[in-house]
């Protein structure tokens, strides 16, 4: 008989009333994640795009992946971009991520006649990002465009 | 009837219920987990349950999750276990004692088997709600999806060192409750000689 005391003494508690008595309660965490496109380098094989990346949740992230493409206005996919390397994101936190996508002719060409009418043109990169959250992996859409300038492609030109 | 006589040192305790009562005042008072399930790298935890009759620890993403009514049914199973634990003793310190026989309490035994059935009822439940098999002990990996954004979860369940030695104490019980109507019936059995000595005497 002993165990019924403390039922007793709940049951009290809540009116006699079970059902907010078994009701689990559970608040998650905040969790989200902001991606700003920045500044772009081009090099002699690669295009450097450098993402601000803005954790705004309550759980330290580690992005460890992008595999993306990178789309011009029409839609013409123009080449594979990826993570130079992981980042690590603390909660209410912003860092840089450097994004790459290689340099080739046919991807040169196809830049190149992208300012045959305006100096400069907007590239949407799409696809999924990797992230580690407290042990799972995560993988979540990503998207992010960017302004290119004729002038961020003069080196490729004089190359 | 020697080895009765050997575990009841002579009719003055009963060993294998002081072993059985130590035990589950061992479990009673501690505050380990009988079984755990642990989902994400070995650092770092995204999900994390604990659960024992007297404790009960749910974390998901780092935050507690919550039953108004378990922390007063494990304060209802720790009481039930502390009044089985003395009575125990109590039982196995007075082993002649016709009275003290039921005493010596079996809700040792019954608790294990109560448990590891709720849990695996529990976990048949859990997993048709998720849509995975989650085992009782063994390795396993949640995944699931939502608004396209896709998680993997590798998890582990195991049942714990403190659930055996909760199943020891449980066996241990019962085994003390057949030791003490053995050392009763050896009890009796030297007094109904002394008693038909004294009728003679008279």
């Amino acid at each position: 008989m002993l165990f019924l005391g403390p039922i007793i003494f709940v049951l009290n508690q809540y009116n006699w009333n079970i059902s907010p008595l078994l009701q689990p309660e559970y608040s998650p965490p905040k969790m989200g994640f902001n991606v700003n496109a920045g500044e772009v380098k081009a090099e002699a094989d690669k295009l450097i795009i450098i993402c601000e990346l803005e954790n705004y949740g309550e759980i330290k992230a580690e992005l460890y992946e992008v595999q993306a493409t990178a789309y011009t206005l029409n839609h013409e996919a123009l080449a594979q971009v990826c993570l130079e390397s992981p980042v690590v994101l603390q909660p209410n936190s912003r860092k840089d991520a450097a994004l790459t996508m290689p340099l080739n002719d046919s991807v040169n060409q196809k830049m190149l006649s992208l300012f045959q009418e305006a100096n400069e043109t907007t590239i949407k990169v799409t696809g999924q990002a990797g992230l580690k959250v407290m042990g799972s992996k995560v993988t979540a859409p990503f998207e992010v465009s960017f302004q290119l300038k004729m002038e961020d492609l003069t080196g490729l030109a004089r190359d | 009837m020697q080895i009765a006589n050997i575990l009841t040192m002579g009719k003055r305790i009963n060993l294998l219920g002081v072993i059985s009562a130590s035990l589950l005042l061992y479990l009673s008072l501690s505050n380990e987990p009988w079984w755990t399930l642990k989902g994400g790298s070995e650092t770092e935890c995204t999900l994390i349950a604990e659960i024992s009759p007297f404790m009960f620890n749910i974390q998901i993403l780092g935050k507690p999750l919550t039953i108004p009514a378990i922390p007063y049914l494990n304060l209802a199973a720790k009481l039930v276990m502390l009044l089985a634990a003395l009575t125990t003793l109590t039982g196995s310190l007075l082993p002649t004692k016709p009275w003290t026989k039921p005493l010596i309490s079996l809700k040792g035994l019954a608790l294990p088997i109560i448990f590891i059935a709720g849990t695996i009822v529990a976990l048949k439940i859990a997993g048709s709600q998720i849509g995975i098999d989650l085992p009782l002990a063994g390795n396993f990996a949640i995944s699931y999806t939502i608004n396209e954004v896709n998680a993997e979860i590798p998890a582990a369940t195991c049942i714990t060192a403190e659930y055996w030695i909760a199943c020891i104490a449980g066996v241990t019980s019962v085994l003390a409750k057949v030791l003490q109507g053995k050392a009763l019936a050896l009890s009796q059995k030297v007094q109904q000689p002394a008693k038909q000595w004294s009728v003679i005497s008279l």
